[in-house]
Protein backbone atom coordinates (compact mmCIF):
# COMPACT_ATOMS: atom_id res chain seq x y z
CA UNK A 1 0.00 0.00 0.00
CA UNK A 2 1.28 3.42 -0.94
CA UNK A 3 2.38 5.43 2.07
CA UNK A 4 4.03 8.72 3.07
CA UNK A 5 6.06 7.30 5.94
CA UNK A 6 9.44 8.26 4.50
CA UNK A 7 8.27 11.82 3.82
CA UNK A 8 6.90 12.42 7.32
CA UNK A 9 9.88 10.67 8.93
CA UNK A 10 12.38 12.81 7.05
CA UNK A 11 10.34 15.91 7.87
CA UNK A 12 10.96 15.12 11.53
CA UNK A 13 14.65 14.62 10.80
CA UNK A 14 14.61 11.05 12.09
CA UNK A 15 16.57 8.13 10.68
CA UNK A 16 14.88 4.78 10.08
CA UNK A 17 16.63 3.50 13.20
CA UNK A 18 15.33 6.39 15.30
CA UNK A 19 11.76 5.83 14.12
CA UNK A 20 12.11 2.09 14.72
CA UNK A 21 13.31 2.76 18.27
CA UNK A 22 10.38 5.09 18.99
CA UNK A 23 7.89 2.55 17.64
CA UNK A 24 9.51 -0.49 19.25
CA UNK A 25 10.08 -2.34 15.97
CA UNK A 26 13.15 -3.21 13.90
CA UNK A 27 14.70 -0.87 11.37
CA UNK A 28 14.11 -3.57 8.78
CA UNK A 29 10.37 -3.33 9.40
CA UNK A 30 10.44 0.44 8.89
CA UNK A 31 12.45 -0.02 5.70
CA UNK A 32 10.01 -2.66 4.41
CA UNK A 33 7.03 -0.36 5.06
CA UNK A 34 8.68 2.64 3.42
CA UNK A 35 9.62 0.63 0.33
CA UNK A 36 6.08 -0.77 0.11
CA UNK A 37 7.20 -4.35 0.73
CA UNK A 38 5.15 -4.74 3.87
CA UNK A 39 1.82 -3.33 5.05
CA UNK A 40 2.01 -2.86 8.83
CA UNK A 41 -0.59 -4.24 11.22
CA UNK A 42 -3.43 -1.94 12.25
CA UNK A 43 -1.92 -1.37 15.75
CA UNK A 44 1.44 -0.37 14.23
CA UNK A 45 -0.24 1.89 11.65
CA UNK A 46 -2.18 3.58 14.47
CA UNK A 47 1.01 4.04 16.51
CA UNK A 48 2.78 5.55 13.50
CA UNK A 49 -0.06 7.99 12.88
CA UNK A 50 -0.21 8.92 16.58
CA UNK A 51 3.56 9.47 16.69
CA UNK A 52 3.42 11.88 13.75
CA UNK A 53 0.20 13.51 14.92
CA UNK A 54 -1.71 12.74 11.74
CA UNK A 55 -4.58 10.46 10.73
CA UNK A 56 -3.90 6.97 9.36
CA UNK A 57 -5.39 7.84 5.92
CA UNK A 58 -2.90 10.71 5.68
CA UNK A 59 -0.08 8.25 6.19
CA UNK A 60 -1.37 5.28 4.19
CA UNK A 61 -3.08 6.02 0.92
CA UNK A 62 -5.85 3.71 -0.22
CA UNK A 63 -7.26 4.76 -3.59
CA UNK A 64 -10.28 2.47 -3.30
CA UNK A 65 -13.61 4.25 -3.51
CA UNK A 66 -16.99 2.78 -2.59
CA UNK A 67 -19.49 2.27 -5.40
CA UNK A 68 -21.92 5.14 -5.74
CA UNK A 69 -25.47 4.06 -4.97
CA UNK B 1 37.70 -3.39 0.49
CA UNK B 2 34.21 -2.97 -0.92
CA UNK B 3 30.85 -2.42 0.69
CA UNK B 4 29.15 -4.86 -1.70
CA UNK B 5 27.00 -7.30 0.25
CA UNK B 6 25.97 -10.46 -1.58
CA UNK B 7 22.33 -11.39 -0.96
CA UNK B 8 21.48 -14.38 1.22
CA UNK B 9 20.52 -16.43 -1.83
CA UNK B 10 24.15 -16.24 -3.02
CA UNK B 11 25.30 -17.69 0.31
CA UNK B 12 22.69 -20.41 0.01
CA UNK B 13 23.76 -21.33 -3.53
CA UNK B 14 27.41 -21.30 -2.48
CA UNK B 15 26.55 -23.59 0.44
CA UNK B 16 24.75 -25.99 -1.91
CA UNK B 17 27.66 -26.13 -4.34
CA UNK B 18 30.31 -26.52 -1.61
CA UNK B 19 28.19 -28.96 0.39
CA UNK B 20 27.59 -31.30 -2.51
CA UNK B 21 31.25 -30.99 -3.51
CA UNK B 22 32.37 -32.00 0.00
CA UNK B 23 30.09 -35.04 0.02
CA UNK B 24 31.24 -35.99 -3.48
CA UNK B 25 34.90 -35.67 -2.43
CA UNK B 26 34.31 -37.74 0.69
CA UNK B 27 32.72 -40.47 -1.39
CA UNK B 28 35.34 -40.20 -4.13
CA UNK B 29 38.43 -40.25 -1.95
CA UNK B 30 36.99 -42.30 0.90
CA UNK B 31 37.90 -39.90 3.67
CA UNK B 32 35.78 -42.00 5.99
CA UNK B 33 34.61 -45.58 6.25
CA UNK B 34 34.50 -46.57 2.56
CA UNK B 35 32.20 -49.54 3.02
CA UNK B 36 29.59 -47.53 4.94
CA UNK B 37 29.55 -44.72 2.41
CA UNK B 38 29.48 -46.94 -0.65
CA UNK B 39 26.58 -48.83 0.90
CA UNK B 40 24.75 -45.59 1.57
CA UNK B 41 21.30 -45.43 0.04
CA UNK B 42 20.26 -42.62 -2.27
CA UNK B 43 18.00 -41.27 0.52
CA UNK B 44 20.92 -41.21 2.97
CA UNK B 45 23.28 -39.61 0.44
CA UNK B 46 20.77 -36.82 -0.28
CA UNK B 47 20.11 -36.28 3.44
CA UNK B 48 23.86 -36.16 4.11
CA UNK B 49 24.40 -33.63 1.33
CA UNK B 50 21.55 -31.43 2.52
CA UNK B 51 22.83 -31.66 6.10
CA UNK B 52 26.28 -30.49 5.01
CA UNK B 53 24.72 -27.66 2.98
CA UNK B 54 22.70 -26.45 5.98
CA UNK B 55 25.70 -26.69 8.28
CA UNK B 56 27.82 -24.66 5.85
CA UNK B 57 25.04 -22.10 5.43
CA UNK B 58 24.82 -21.72 9.22
CA UNK B 59 28.60 -21.40 9.59
CA UNK B 60 28.73 -18.73 6.85
CA UNK B 61 25.88 -16.87 8.52
CA UNK B 62 27.61 -17.04 11.91
CA UNK B 63 30.82 -15.66 10.38
CA UNK B 64 28.83 -12.85 8.76
CA UNK B 65 27.14 -12.11 12.08
CA UNK B 66 30.46 -12.13 13.93
CA UNK B 67 31.90 -9.75 11.34
CA UNK B 68 29.01 -7.35 11.86
CA UNK B 69 29.69 -7.28 15.59
CA UNK B 70 33.43 -6.88 15.23
CA UNK B 71 34.61 -3.26 15.48
CA UNK B 72 36.11 -1.66 12.39
CA UNK B 73 34.77 -4.08 9.83
CA UNK B 74 34.21 -3.07 6.22
CA UNK B 75 30.54 -4.03 6.13
CA UNK B 76 28.18 -1.27 5.09
CA UNK B 77 26.78 0.73 8.00
CA UNK B 78 23.22 -0.27 7.12
CA UNK B 79 24.15 -3.93 7.02
CA UNK B 80 25.85 -3.59 10.39
CA UNK B 81 22.76 -1.94 11.86
CA UNK B 82 20.56 -4.70 10.52
CA UNK B 83 22.81 -7.39 11.93
CA UNK B 84 23.20 -5.71 15.29
CA UNK B 85 19.53 -5.00 15.87
CA UNK B 86 18.44 -8.58 15.22
CA UNK B 87 21.70 -10.17 16.31
CA UNK B 88 20.37 -12.49 18.99
CA UNK B 89 17.39 -13.66 16.92
CA UNK B 90 19.65 -14.27 13.95
CA UNK B 91 22.16 -16.13 16.13
CA UNK B 92 19.38 -18.41 17.39
CA UNK B 93 18.03 -19.03 13.89
CA UNK B 94 21.50 -19.93 12.60
CA UNK B 95 22.00 -22.37 15.48
CA UNK B 96 18.61 -23.92 14.64
CA UNK B 97 19.71 -24.31 11.00
CA UNK B 98 22.98 -25.90 12.13
CA UNK B 99 21.06 -28.27 14.43
CA UNK B 100 18.78 -29.28 11.55
CA UNK B 101 21.81 -29.90 9.35
CA UNK B 102 23.57 -31.97 12.01
CA UNK B 103 20.37 -33.95 12.57
CA UNK B 104 20.23 -34.91 8.90
CA UNK B 105 23.95 -35.76 8.87
CA UNK B 106 23.65 -38.01 11.94
CA UNK B 107 20.52 -39.73 10.65
CA UNK B 108 22.06 -40.32 7.23
CA UNK B 109 25.05 -42.01 8.87
CA UNK B 110 22.94 -44.08 11.24
CA UNK B 111 20.65 -46.05 8.98
CA UNK B 112 20.79 -49.85 8.65
CA UNK B 113 24.44 -50.81 8.18
CA UNK B 114 25.49 -47.19 8.76
CA UNK B 115 28.67 -45.99 10.44
CA UNK B 116 26.87 -44.58 13.49
CA UNK B 117 25.09 -46.78 16.07
CA UNK B 118 21.34 -45.96 16.06
CA UNK B 119 21.21 -45.44 19.86
CA UNK B 120 23.93 -42.78 19.76
CA UNK B 121 22.24 -41.14 16.78
CA UNK B 122 18.89 -41.13 18.57
CA UNK B 123 20.27 -39.48 21.72
CA UNK B 124 22.18 -36.91 19.67
CA UNK B 125 19.18 -36.12 17.49
CA UNK B 126 16.88 -35.73 20.51
CA UNK B 127 19.37 -33.28 22.05
CA UNK B 128 19.73 -31.35 18.78
CA UNK B 129 15.98 -31.14 18.21
CA UNK B 130 15.52 -30.09 21.85
CA UNK B 131 18.01 -27.26 21.33
CA UNK B 132 16.31 -26.26 18.07
CA UNK B 133 12.86 -26.27 19.68
CA UNK B 134 14.01 -24.32 22.74
CA UNK B 135 15.77 -21.68 20.63
CA UNK B 136 12.73 -21.35 18.35
CA UNK B 137 10.55 -20.54 21.36
CA UNK B 138 13.23 -18.19 22.76
CA UNK B 139 13.48 -16.43 19.38
CA UNK B 140 9.78 -15.58 19.03
CA UNK B 141 9.66 -12.73 21.61
CA UNK B 142 12.72 -11.17 19.94
CA UNK B 143 10.92 -10.81 16.61
CA UNK B 144 8.75 -7.87 15.67
CA UNK B 145 5.74 -8.07 13.35
CA UNK B 146 7.56 -8.30 10.00
CA UNK B 147 9.54 -11.51 10.72
CA UNK B 148 6.52 -12.94 12.57
CA UNK B 149 4.40 -12.34 9.48
CA UNK B 150 7.03 -13.96 7.28
CA UNK B 151 7.24 -16.89 9.68
CA UNK B 152 3.49 -17.45 9.39
CA UNK B 153 3.70 -17.13 5.60
CA UNK B 154 6.52 -19.69 5.61
CA UNK B 155 4.35 -22.12 7.60
CA UNK B 156 1.43 -21.67 5.22
CA UNK B 157 3.56 -22.11 2.11
CA UNK B 158 5.33 -25.14 3.60
CA UNK B 159 2.03 -26.83 4.40
CA UNK B 160 0.78 -26.54 0.82
CA UNK B 161 4.14 -27.56 -0.64
CA UNK B 162 4.19 -30.67 1.56
CA UNK B 163 0.64 -31.51 0.50
CA UNK B 164 1.56 -31.13 -3.17
CA UNK B 165 5.06 -32.67 -3.18
CA UNK B 166 4.70 -35.26 -0.43
CA UNK B 167 1.13 -36.02 -1.37
CA UNK B 168 1.98 -36.24 -5.06
CA UNK B 169 4.88 -38.59 -4.37
CA UNK B 170 2.69 -40.76 -2.15
CA UNK B 171 -0.04 -40.96 -4.79
CA UNK B 172 2.45 -42.01 -7.45
CA UNK B 173 4.05 -44.53 -5.06
CA UNK B 174 0.67 -45.95 -4.06
CA UNK B 175 -0.15 -46.47 -7.73
CA UNK B 176 3.19 -48.19 -8.29
CA UNK B 177 4.76 -45.62 -10.60
CA UNK B 178 7.65 -44.71 -8.29
CA UNK B 179 9.23 -46.19 -5.13
CA UNK B 180 7.58 -45.04 -1.89
CA UNK B 181 9.37 -42.30 0.06
CA UNK B 182 11.60 -43.69 2.81
CA UNK B 183 11.34 -42.24 6.34
CA UNK B 184 14.57 -40.32 5.74
CA UNK B 185 13.09 -38.95 2.50
CA UNK B 186 10.24 -37.42 4.49
CA UNK B 187 12.64 -35.76 6.93
CA UNK B 188 14.74 -34.43 4.06
CA UNK B 189 11.59 -33.25 2.29
CA UNK B 190 10.29 -31.44 5.41
CA UNK B 191 13.63 -29.68 5.80
CA UNK B 192 13.97 -28.71 2.13
CA UNK B 193 10.38 -27.49 1.99
CA UNK B 194 10.69 -25.44 5.19
CA UNK B 195 13.77 -23.66 3.91
CA UNK B 196 12.35 -23.35 0.39
CA UNK B 197 9.16 -21.85 1.81
CA UNK B 198 11.12 -19.38 3.94
CA UNK B 199 13.05 -18.22 0.87
CA UNK B 200 9.74 -17.86 -0.99
CA UNK B 201 8.25 -15.81 1.85
CA UNK B 202 11.29 -13.55 2.13
CA UNK B 203 11.87 -13.33 -1.63
CA UNK B 204 8.22 -12.53 -2.37
CA UNK B 205 8.66 -9.33 -0.39
CA UNK B 206 11.92 -8.59 -2.17
CA UNK B 207 13.84 -8.77 1.10
CA UNK B 208 16.53 -11.25 0.08
CA UNK B 209 18.78 -8.38 -0.99
CA UNK B 210 18.70 -6.64 2.37
CA UNK B 211 19.23 -9.63 4.63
Amino acid sequence: MENRLKIVREAKGWSQGELARRLGVSRQTINAVETDKYDPSLPLALRMAKLFGIAVPELFIDRWEPEKE
Amino acid sequence: MTNYKPPAIVHFIMSIVVGFAIVALIKRFALTDTRSLSAMSVSAAIALSLGVVLLLFAIMGLLRLAAAHAPGTALAAEETDTNLEGGRARLYSLIVIAAMGLTLILLSLAGPGGALPPAIALVSVVVLLGIATGLTFAMWPLLDELPRTMSRETGNAAFYLIVVIGGGWSILAHLGFVPAPAPLDWLTMFTVIMFGASFLAVGRRGLLQSR
